[in-house]
């Protein structure tokens, strides 16, 4: 019998491999392994900055590809690697283009970095024109001091839709003269983000790209296969549980491979998706039993790929199911767009007709449809000022027939009526 | 010449290439009255004249303008002895005159003028001054007449002890002057003598030391005592003056200028300054004994023994009962004959060739260690000792014993009893810093420390020369003295930092040189050695710009702005108003310099990189030309220097700026040579400015040194270009102002711009403006009254053609044979097709070569785990230097048009058609979902109900299991946020809009062959 501690250590370790993915590049992580390609990037990056720091080569670089494929870790990794490699001649400056919104804000940024990093004194209202100056007084003095500066922009994109680019002019300026060590690695997900550049700042930056495609699905498969299994090295203790755990988890991706994992391939195959199902099933996991099973991944395939509107619908009351049916059948007649007087209007008319127990007065009629409004399956159609009253504003229908179709068939307290009623409208 | 003799490549950055040293046996010097002369035998280096030829070699490198051409020099009745020695010679006719001087002043012009101290005090206290005779020191030789070149060994067979001269020095009061010097609590007299008259130096003053032990991180400031003369009548200074007006017939006049400044100045000196610099007046050089020392050389010091004196037995032994040998001998057989000799590079031991086992016909190549060092390396235990006390000791060993410092002399300046002193910035050796001795260290390196001191000139021994790296290099024969320096160090941040080049930058250089010397501006851009070139001789104002107090510590200028006087740390980027040197930043070692020499491929990325300038920019003579045509004529306009804009034009990476950097280098050189008035160059650049009107800012603080806001800088700068009376002095000079990325000062009133346009045309204002943008038609664009001044001249740069391409490429790959022809057309042919830009051309090639390399040796550390790399650990491609391919493999190394295909791929094409071949299934099938619909209804943007509804019939058709309506959106999303598709925020749902990015042709291209999915080539 497999015993609680070896469980959880294991885990443990699984669930750091998974989440940390792109911080842990300490000696001795436990990081994920890469596949080829982005090997191959990183090796790619490695070589272009080691010719910054031995031969003082100014570069710049772009990294383009999907969100969460591996644009960061790959980074991080590199610049781990080289500070271990060449001790105190880096020194790094991040950026985000989410977070420093201006260039003032960036310029600061470096600034305050800079002075972090050779223990200078900061202070926080120099003007853009000193910290310029700075900047360019940094650079000359670190690359007389053999050090270079690495400067990483995250969400590039965001930076180069600045109005002037000021901020990437002068680094990418300031690296055409000699007295400067430096490089710079943009991080983007556009993959057009070096055509966002103004002609100038085009001319300045050199046009290496690195691009991180989506695997294909042999590859991604054959990742989720090396992440899942502990290592036998004996890193992780030599118990006979390892072994055991490996061969499982060999059986139960052969069995899940067709339906979870393919669809999971299917919709997203960036590593960072993948990762999420497994770390999902990994959560899931029966501690009692100690062992990943079919079961898991379906449970995390379900967490996964929640289908909110749909849960959403089975969430519903009975009226606000009426004014949803009543808005689709407003829709039908060609008045797509309405407010809650008319809806409520087709309600009475409906009520009328069929005389239903289901009958409820304006005010709760117009609770119902505020909670709809804040469920978002429904919006307002205009995007002006609140002034108006809620009645009188108009909205739109944001589900489709087939989603409320299966909502209601779904939804147990949907009452009989409403259900052949709606499937009555659309036959009509 | 030793023939065959080169030095390995030395890398720019780092690096100690040196050619082996040899030493050869004493030259004769030319000069030498009645003494034979040994021909010059081909030799690398000469140690006799080791001075001779130093000096040629630090004439070399220009820092040194020495004026002397060769020893012979000395001996005729040469005015530029007297002209620079004057302050000598006045002192000496002063004293003379005030009766204490008792030696007379040989009016002999040939012989060495000597300064005379005026000492009536005797003093014998010092014990260890024993003066004359008794001294090993005493010159031994007479028969040396040259003062420059220290006998050799074959002219004086008596001797080789020469003894460094002794400068200023007279015996008689010697005495005396150890005594005023005792007194006043110094210690250490050395006499030393000159070796050319039996004269009797002065005692010296050297660099004294503090109670506390010399630690080798911190040398103390020198208790620096003046010689208080209180025996002697002081001449007032009134006198003094007119003694001064009254020069001997016969002697050169010091440059009339030199006297009335003195003399206006002296009156003008006030209290304001200190008590020690009021009554300092500075030269920039000084001779004696036909020796001619300026500020920026360097020199050896004597050391100075401890003040209380009871070190001064030992020390005083120390120093003197080694000799100073000029030249080495030779480690084998102790003598300094006339055969090469060849300097050992660990030891820096002498051999002759003949004497090593097995004797030498010619000096090797490459690093050489003798016999005893080879085996120490091998390993064998070899006596050292031995070949160590045979030979006396050249005043370079004493230095690297650090028997003797060296230091560079920024100032010099007599005070008012008229002792020179000098202020230097030391020397430092290995030995020296925190972590010692590296065994990287070159065996002449040194390094410039931080810390400068005052002393007096007496303390000088002689020349030697410290040169940067590549100067270093190629100075193969220059002397025993030569010493290399690359790097600058911190003794209290115990930090190294690259020396840089002092003129890298044009616009700092031009700023620094160009300006006047206006006492009363801080520089920006302050120098090492105080960039106050305009006065010949005198250079009255001490700016009290020290670099750094001993201590090391910086100092403001008296003018720096009033943040400066917080009692808070001063931040480090608040920047205006401060020299431009941050201290503490600095690397903790100096990186090793690679051992092995660079390969053709590692050139070629090295010359191809943008920051490496060519010295000249090919296909651009005509524009340059026509640039210097026009600057040329605007600034020797002087009055008539009116209405002078030029606006240049043309696409980025043509060069514009480039070349007007380098019109502008070669103006200042005009200046230096005087065929242009000197004038001033201020660049501006339109996106470094936070905002248009900063310019304002910039110009008046380049005009004026003083930093206002805008609005007052506006101000100030209208009321000086409006003036109707012309500017006197130093503002009369013309001012070139450039400014770059034109278009980005443009303000919707384009006041910035008329003003910039509108000042050159006012009379008086000497301004001369260039504009640089990209756009030809800019001037028309703007309002009329600019576009007039603006369109007058015009210069478009075009995009370059292919064939200038292949030019530039073949300028910068000049000698480095990486490339294949072809390869360098194709690349060239591409890049004007697209463009013409110079810079994607370079980098084209830069990341072929790249290529190639990874391609050659590839690198192979692995990512997958994070494990610990080992401490030496460098990509294994470095590391392969040992297996490197042989010379027949070149071929397959040389970048080729595949490489530059591959380089082409990377850089030129688009990612979207490869993205979209290997995106998911489900966007593949959204994508050809949506190339449906816009075919069906012909529009470009659907929305996604409908793609929704065309996606679920394929999958339905397909029997692809079909996802959610909410996982369709995610889908579609992503592609999104690639910015394969267009679309709105998810936020809208079933009403978002979308749109293909890219034309259908691209997706059909992209997704017909799929493998996964065949049927999508039916619908598309």
């Amino acid at each position: 019998m497999v015993s609680e501690e070896e469980v959880v250590e294991a885990v443990s370790f699984l669930r750091r491999r998974l989440c940390a993915a792109v911080w842990e590049t300490g000696v001795g992580a436990a990081g994920p392994p890469l596949l080829p390609d982005v090997e191959k990037n990183c090796r790619n990056l490695e070589a272009c900055l080691i010719g910054t720091i031995e031969n003082g080569s100014n570069n710049s670089v772009l990294l383009l590809g999907p969100r969460g494929s591996g644009k960061t870790l790959v980074t991080e990794r590199v610049l781990a690697h080289l500070q271990r490699t060449f001790p105190e001649r880096v020194s790094v400056v991040r950026l985000n283009g989410l977070l420093h919104a201006d260039d003032r804000c960036a310029l600061k940024a470096i600034a305050e970095q800079l002075c972090l990093d050779h223990h200078l004194v900061f202070s926080k209202t120099a003007a853009f024109d000193d910290n310029l100056h700075f900047l360019t007084i940094m650079l000359k003095e670190s690359a007389l001091s053999h050090k270079s500066v690495v400067f990483i922009l995250e969400e590039f994109d965001l930076f180069a839709q600045r109005p002037k680019q000021r901020l990437l002019y002068n680094l990418l300026d300031s690296m055409q003269s000699t007295l400067t060590q430096a490089a710079v690695v943009g991080l983007s997900c556009r993959l057009d983000a070096d055509e966002l550049l103004e002609k100038r700042v085009r001319s300045r930056f050199s046009n290496r790209k690195l691009l991180f495609l989506p695997p294909s699905s042999e590859d991604i498969c054959q990742l989720l296969h090396d992440v899942l299994m502990l290592p036998t090295d004996g890193s992780l203790g030599d118990s006979p549980f390892i072994s055991m755990w490996n061969e499982n988890t060999k059986k139960v991706l052969e069995a899940t491979m067709q339906d979870i994992i393919g669809q999971t391939v299917a919709l997203d195959p960036s590593p960072h998706h993948i990762f999420d199902l497994a770390l999902r099933a990994v959560c899931n996991l029966d501690q009692g039993r100690g062992l990943l099973t079919v079961a898991d991944f379906k449970a995390a395939n379900t967490l996964l790929h929640s289908q909110f509107k749909r849960e959403a619908l089975q969430n519903l009351s009975v009226l606000e199911l009426y004014l949803l049916v009543c808005m689709k059948r407003l829709e039908s007649k060609e008045q797509e767009v309405c407010n809650f007087t008319i809806v409520f209007e087709e309600y009475q008319h409906l009520q009328e007709t069929h005389k239903t127990s289901d009958h409820y007065s304006r005010e709760i009629a117009l609770r119902a449809f505020e909670h709809l409004m804040e469920r978002e399956l429904i919006i307002y159609a205009d995007f002006r000022g609140r002034n108006d009253a809620i009645e009188f504003r108009p909205v739109q229908l944001l589900i489709d027939n087939l989603e409320l179709q299966e909502g209601l068939s779904l939804n147990p307290q949907c009452p009989v009526i409403l259900r052949q009623w709606f499937e009555h409208m659309t036959f009509k | 010449m030793t023939p065959g003799m080169t030095s390995p490549l030395v890398e720019g950055k780092m690096g100690t290439g040196g050619s082996p040293r040899t030493k050869e046996a004493c030259i004769g010097s030319p000069i030498n009255v009645g003494v034979d002369v040994v021909e010059p035998q081909p030799r690398r280096k000469c140690p006799e004249s080791s001075l001779k030829q130093a000096l040629r070699g630090a004439r070399m490198r220009g820092s040194l303008n020495v004026t002397l051409e060769s020893p012979k020099a000395i001996q005729l009745p040469n005015p530029l002895n007297d002209g620079p020695s004057s302050s000598l010679k006045q002192t000496l006719k002063r004293a003379r005159e005030r009766g204490t001087l008792d030696a007379g002043l040989e009016s002999n012009p040939g012989k060495s003028p000597r300064l005379d101290y005026v000492r009536n005090t005797a003093a014998s206290s010092l014990s260890q001054a024993p003066v004359v005779a008794s001294s090993p020191m005493t010159p031994q030789c007479t028969l040396k007449a040259s003062t420059i070149t220290p006998p050799t060994p074959a002219c004086l067979p008596s001797t080789e002890r020469v003894k460094p001269r002794c400068l200023f020095g007279s015996e008689d009061k010697r005495a005396e002057i150890l005594s005023n010097h005792s007194r006043a609590g110094t210690p250490n007299k050395h006499v030393k003598a000159t070796p050319s008259k039996s004269v009797r130096s002065t005692p010296k003053k050297a660099k004294t030391k503090d109670d506390v032990v010399d630690t080798p991180s911190m040398r103390k400031s020198p208790r620096f005592v003046r010689a208080v003369q209180r025996n002697l009548n002081e001449t007032p200074t009134k006198e003094r003056r007119r003694h001064r007006n009254t020069l001997e017939p016969g002697q050169r006049v010091p440059t009339k200028k030199f006297v009335h400044k003195e003399s206006r100045n002296a009156a003008r000196r006030t209290g304001g300054s200190s008590q020690k610099e009021q009554l300092r007046r500075y030269v920039k050089k000084v001779v004696s004994e036909g020796v001619e020392y300026r500020v920026g050389d360097d020199v050896y010091v004597r050391k100075g023994v401890k003040e209380n004196g009871d070190n001064a037995a030992n020390g005083g032994a120390e120093q003197w009962s080694d000799s100073d040998a000029e030249v080495e001998d030779c480690v084998l057989c102790g003598e300094n004959g006339q055969s090469i000799m060849l300097e050992c590079d660990e030891c820096l031991g002498g051999y002759h060739l003949r004497c090593l086992d097995p004797p030498l016909e010619e000096v090797p190549e490459g690093d050489w260690m003798c016999p005893v060092c080879s085996a120490v390396a091998r390993g064998d235990n070899v006596e050292r000792s031995t070949h160590a006390k045979r030979r006396r000791r050249t005043t370079r060993e004493r230095f690297i014993a650090q028997d003797i410092w060296a230091s560079r002399i920024e100032k010099i300046w007599r005070d008012k009893e008229g002792t020179l002193y000098f202020q230097g910035r030391w020397w430092a050796l290995p030995e020296e810093t925190a972590d010692g001795r590296q065994p990287w260290h070159g065996r002449r390196e040194l390094f410039r420390s931080s810390i400068a001191d005052e002393n007096e000139m007496n303390t000088i021994i002689r020349h030697c020369f410290v040169m940067p790296p590549d100067l270093y290099a190629k100075a193969g024969h220059e002397g025993d003295d030569v010493f290399m320096c690359g790097h600058e160090y911190d003794f209290r941040h115990q930090t190294f930092k690259r020396i840089a080049d002092e003129f890298d930058d044009v616009s700092e250089a031009d700023d620094s040189e160009d300006e006047s010397f206006d006492p009363s501006r801080k520089s920006k851009y302050h120098s090492l050695v105080s960039s106050d070139d305009d006065d010949d001789f005198d250079n009255e104002f001490d700016i009290k710009k020290k670099r750094c107090t001993p201590k090391g510590t910086p100092k403001g200028t008296p003018k720096a702005k009033p943040k400066s006087t917080q009692a808070t740390p001063k931040a480090a980027n608040v920047w205006k108003g401060r020299v431009d040197r941050i201290e503490g930043v600095g690397a903790k070692a100096v990186p090793r310099p690679r051992k092995r020499p660079l390969t053709y491929l590692e050139k070629a990325k090295a010359a191809l990189g943008l920051s490496a300038a060519p010295t000249s920019l090919p296909c651009r003579d005509k524009e340059k030309s026509e640039i210097e045509a026009f600057l040329k004529d605007a600034v020797a306009a002087g009055e008539e220097c009116l209405g002078r804009c030029l606006y240049i034009s043309g696409v980025p990476g043509t060069g514009k700026t480039a070349t007007v950097l380098e019109v502008m280098k070669g103006l200042r050189s005009k200046v230096d040579s005087g065929e242009l008035p000197p004038y001033r160059f201020v660049e501006i650049n339109g996106l470094r400015l936070p905002s248009p009107e900063h310019a304002y800012t910039v110009l008046h603080e380049a005009l004026t040194g003083q930093h206002c806001g805008w609005r007052r800088a506006l101000q100030f700068l209208d009321a000086r270009f409006s003036d109707s009376k012309p500017l006197q002095g130093v503002h009369a000079r013309p001012c070139i102002l450039l400014v770059d990325e034109l278009d980005l000062l443009v303000t919707r009133s384009q006041s910035v711009l008329y003003n910039l346009f509108d000042w050159p045309s006012r009379a008086n204002s000497r301004l001369i403006v260039i504009g640089i943008a990209n756009t030809m038609d800019l001037p028309e664009r703007m309002l009329p009254r600019i576009a007039s001044r603006l369109g007058l001249h015009r210069i478009s740069f075009g995009p370059y053609s292919h064939t200038q391409l292949q030019q530039i490429l073949a300028t910068r790959l000049e000698g480095i044979p990486a490339f294949d022809k072809q390869a360098v057309e194709f690349a060239s042919r591409k890049v004007a097709a697209v463009s013409g830009d110079a810079r994607r051309a370079l980098e084209l090639c830069r990341r072929a070569a790249e290529i190639t390399e990874m391609r050659v040796q590839p690198i192979t550390t692995s990512f997958t785990t994070c494990e610990a790399a080992p401490a030496s650990s460098v990509p294994v491609h470095q590391q392969d230097s040992s297996n490197e391919p042989p010379e027949s493999q070149i071929a397959c190394k040389l970048i080729g048009m595949s490489d530059i295909e591959a380089a082409i791929a990377e850089m030129f094409q688009a990612p979207h058609i490869q993205f979209m071949k290997r995106c998911s299934k489900f966007s593949k099938i959204f994508l050809v979902a949506m190339v449906i619909e816009q075919h069906r209804t012909t529009m470009v943007e659907t929305t996604f109900e409908k793609v929704v509804s065309a996606f679920m019939r394929l999958c339905v058709t397909h029997k692809e299991h079909c996802p959610g309506e909410d996982l369709i959106m995610t889908v579609g999303c992503k592609l999104g946020v690639s910015r394969i598709l267009l679309c709105e925020p998810a936020i809208r749902h079933r009403h978002q809009k979308l749109q293909l990015n890219f034309p259908c042709d691209d997706v059909q291209f992209a997704l017909k062959d799929d493998k996964e999915l065949s049927w999508l080539s039916k619908y598309l």
